[in-house]
């Protein structure tokens, strides 16, 4: 295939286990496909060029747009890659006696994953209004209101399923960052 | 200015000492992880990320402070109170330092 050629993979990944994306980009730098943008579905677009040894990161939060820290990622060599709402993706090339991380302290990726905690516990208040207005009262709060149908109670069960996915996201992290805290 | 509570500050991290360290002249945060790395013989690299949260806390606490902006690049530079809690922090290493010899020698 030609350089320059645009290629689209689907993986989902995470927000607790972005080490393990970052881990896959890398891997698909090493053979050529370099991410061009990704978005919250898990839709990849990769340029292929020559292949490299890259390391990806992910980082959290609105400092993106603080023209400093960008300045100073950017002196350290790290180059913007592209954004999925508040997570920003960073890339840089990987040489011996070169470092490759952008949080090099267990405060500040402690902060990091606090910072990822607060938009998934927003996450889990966003889908609560929603669920109680639906529910009637408390007894359909766990087996579903009866007098939904169609499409309002599919709605229903999938703002469910989103709140018990983000609230097992909450546990997750929050495992990450007491793991964190003992080291 | 009245008594300086230390414990409100001390100990530092590795990260935040090094920072402090590097700042008994103004310097902006790519000069100051250059200059950490050199210092520690290599043995302490700061992220951005790191060395951002840094910045913010240590200019929360009012021991560095922004003197100047170049081209996106803050330089920060150590206050009278951040020279005074640095110069605390490597009294109490000399303290341990000295404690961990004297047992050496001993045993």
């Amino acid at each position: 295939m030609e350089n320059g050629t645009v290629v689209r993979k689907y993986k989902l990944w995470w927000a607790w286990k972005d080490d393990k994306h970052e881990q896959w980009l890398q891997s698909m730098a090493s053979q050529g496909l370099h991410l061009r943008d990704t978005n919250a579905i898990g839709m990849h677009s990769f340029v292929r060029g020559a292949p490299a040894d890259v390391a990806y990161r992910w980082d959290m939060g609105a400092q993106r747009r603080d023209p400093h820290y960008r300045q100073l990622l950017q002196d350290a060599g790290w180059e913007y890659v592209t954004s999925i709402g508040v997570w920003h993706c960073w890339r840089k090339t990987r040489r011996a006696g070169v470092a490759t991380e952008i949080y090099t302290d267990n405060t500040g990726r402690i902060r990091r994953y606090r910072k990822v905690l607060i938009v998934m516990c927003l996450g889990v208040l966003a889908q609560l209004p929603p669920i109680l207005i639906s529910s009637g009262h408390w007894p359909e709060l766990l087996v579903g209101p009866a007098h939904l149908t169609g499409i309002p109670a599919a709605m229903r069960w999938l703002n469910v399923a989103l709140l018990l996915l983000l609230l097992y996201g909450v546990a997750r992290i929050g495992k990450r960052i007491r793991d964190l805290k003992q080291v | 200015m009245g008594d300086i509570h230390y414990s409100k500050y001390l100990p530092l991290s590795e990260a935040t000492f090094y920072v402090m360290l590097a700042l008994n002249e103004p310097l902006h945060g790519y000069a100051i992880m250059q200059k950490v790395e050199t210092m520690s013989g290599g043995s302490v690299t700061l992220g951005p990320g790191t060395l951002y949260g840094v910045f913010g806390t240590l200019e929360k606490q009012a021991l560095i402070v922004k003197v100047a902006e170049e081209e996106r690049r803050k330089v920060y530079a150590l206050t009278e109170l951040g020279r005074k809690v640095l110069a605390e922090q490597v009294r109490r290493l000399e303290i341990m330092v000295g404690n961990a010899r004297a047992l050496q020698r001993t045993a």
